[in-house]
């Protein structure tokens, strides 16, 4: 009979096991309805300090108020974001590929994963801006450097863990070198590398956001920043708000696209 | 007489385990594959039909003897060899559509011949109109057809198969050997098979050769002379397909009570 699929891909992160969200659309929004009673009665009750948490309608009306400043903010937090993710995507596939097909350099490399794996990137805040001063490239270095992990981590693992009897099937076809490395392990690891980048997402975004948070080097950090040191409790919400909101987007438009160009990533299992 | 397409001279090969020791898979098994011949292997399950196979088609080593194809000793596997695997979910590739599975296999022919190609190859398998559809959209059955039609699609001289119909139910792998042996009948290559699977040996070689317990030899040659076409209503009630089959069985039988009879060093 069929053998089940080797679940050896589940060990490293992200299991590659995003779950077809699209009937989840009437829970997830019950889940926000659910989140923003729940905040209302807080700030109601008193429970919580008044200086520490607005009401959700004043809020919104900050959200609304202020909504060229967050555009404007938001747009910064996406640039450092999509160039520190281009960087980490395009080294992360291209190392992890190396490495995870050169027995050598994959035992060689074995160790300083598991030491970068744990490692917090935001902890290295402090060491970047004394090393690259503030700015965009220092964002984005950080922020390609954190986010590289989980692509090269992945990458390794996928091109790496390749099922044999595919590698057998393409060899049996002619295929060798670049040609079965790009159309056998390259699609077979797909998957996982899709895994490994959607990690990627939130972290590079936490990274970012943080980094302006610290630095004040614009950016939704540094509008949540202001607001805070301006005592604008709502504004300083509104911002918090846009970057979770931003979170959950990058993360759903990412996993459509994978589903769209991986169709088989699920489907390959069931038979 | 015609030089064979195929031949397997003393072929023996041994595989490292995990423990470092070697482990003698395959012993000294010499074959040979003629021009347009339909030729069996078949033993019981582990007896190494599969290490056979992979080192007759250059998927691995041997650590002795050699193997030839058109007179050239084998490294890798050869232009001209097709084959066919018994898990047709993990042969197929799962990212492409059955027409550019198919296509992979014709990858040495130009362009506007290879769609021509491919879509013969489709029709002569029976999946006509599933081009576009995605192996793990099809049946079983359907699949290891498809991984057929991209065995054949590059014109091979020597197809060889891997217990390709073990994985699915009976009336399919019955549907399965004539689809086989009706490509075979109208082209003009050479296979060979591996099954443990006597009845599917008789019913579509001309020889079948019988392995013994691991580390594995040939025990016997069968000549299958049973008239073709064959049909499995017909042919499967002659008396001399039943005598064959007996006796196949009988040594196949023998080999399997070899590997259970203990060890002479106990
Ligand atoms: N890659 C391998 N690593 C270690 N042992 C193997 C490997 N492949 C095959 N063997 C050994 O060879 C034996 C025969 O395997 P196989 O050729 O698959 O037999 P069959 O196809 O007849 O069932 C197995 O029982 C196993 O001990
Ligand atoms: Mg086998």
């Amino acid at each position: 009979m069929t053998t089940a699929i080797p679940t050896s891909a589940n060990k490293d992160l992200g299991t590659g096991r995003f779950r077809k969200n699209r009937g989840n659309s009437a829970r997830s929004i019950g889940g926000i309805v659910a989140a923003i009673v729940i905040w209302e009665l807080l700030s109601l009750s008193g429970a919580v300090n008044k200086n520490a948490l607005p009401s959700p309608p004043s809020t919104f009306a900050a959200l609304i108020k202020n909504f060229g400043g967050l555009s404007k903010s938001l747009f910064g937090t996406l640039e450092a974001w999509v160039i520190g993710m281009l960087i980490a995507t395009i080294a992360g596939v291209v190392i992890g590929t190396l490495v995870g097909r050169s027995p050598v350099a994959d035992a060689a490399s074995e160790t300083v994963v598991r030491m970068m794996r744990p490692l917090p990137s935001l902890a290295l805040i402090p060491i970047a801006i004394l090393v690259a001063g503030l700015g965009l490239k220092m964002t984005v270095g950080l922020v390609s450097f954190a986010a590289f992990w989980p692509i090269f981590i992945n990458t390794r693992a996928g091109v790496r863990q390749v099922d044999n009897r595919f590698l057998e099937s393409g060899s049996a076809l002619g295929l060798k070198g670049l040609e079965l490395l790009f159309r056998v392990i390259l699609p077979a690891a797909a998957p996982l590398v899709a895994g490994g980048i959607q990690i990627a997402i939130s972290i590079a975004l936490i990274v970012t956001i943080s980094v302006e948070l610290v630095g004040g080097t614009g950016g939704l950090g540094q509008f949540v920043l202001l607001a805070q040191q301006a005592n604008a409790l709502s504004e300083m919400f509104a911002g918090i708000i846009v970057g979770g909101f931003i979170g959950w987007l990058l993360n759903v438009l990412f996993m459509n696209i994978v589903d769209r160009v991986l169709p088989w990533r699920t489907q390959g299992e069931i038979n | 007489m015609l030089e064979p397409v195929l031949s397997i001279n003393h072929l023996q090969v041994s595989i490292r385990s995990r423990d470092g020791s070697m482990n003698e898979v395959t012993k000294d098994v010499t074959l040979e594959l003629r021009d347009h011949e339909f030729v069996s292997v078949v033993g019981p399950s582990g007896s190494g039909k599969t290490t056979l196979l992979r080192a007759a088609s250059g998927l691995r080593m041997p650590s002795g003897g050699e193997v030839l194809f058109e007179g050239r000793p084998v490294t890798e596997v050869p232009k001209g060899m097709a084959i066919v695997f018994q898990e047709y979910n993990k042969s197929l590739f799962p990212w492409l559509t059955i027409g550019k599975n198919v296509a992979i296999g014709a990858k040495e022919y130009p362009q506007p011949e290879r769609v021509t190609r491919v879509e013969e190859a489709l029709e002569q398998v029976g999946l006509k109109g599933f081009s576009t559809r995605y192996p793990w959209e099809l049946s079983g059955g359907m699949q290891q057809r498809a991984a057929l039609a991209r065995a054949m699609v590059s014109n091979p001289k020597v197809l060889m198969m891997d217990e390709p119909f073990a994985s699915v139910d009976a009336l399919t792998r019955n549907h399965l050997e004539d689809v086989v042996q009706r490509l075979w009948a109208e082209s003009n290559f050479s296979a060979l098979m591996v099954t443990h699977d006597v009845g599917e040996a008789v019913y579509l070689s001309d020889r079948v050769f019988v392995l013994s317990a691991r580390p594995s030899t040939i025990l016997a040659e069968i000549k299958i002379d049973l008239p073709r076409p064959r049909s499995h209503l017909e042919t499967k009630q002659m008396h001399r397909f039943v005598e064959l089959q007996a006796e196949v069985l009988e040594r196949v039988e023998e080999a399997g009570r070899e590997s259970v009879g203990l060890p002479d060093d106990l």
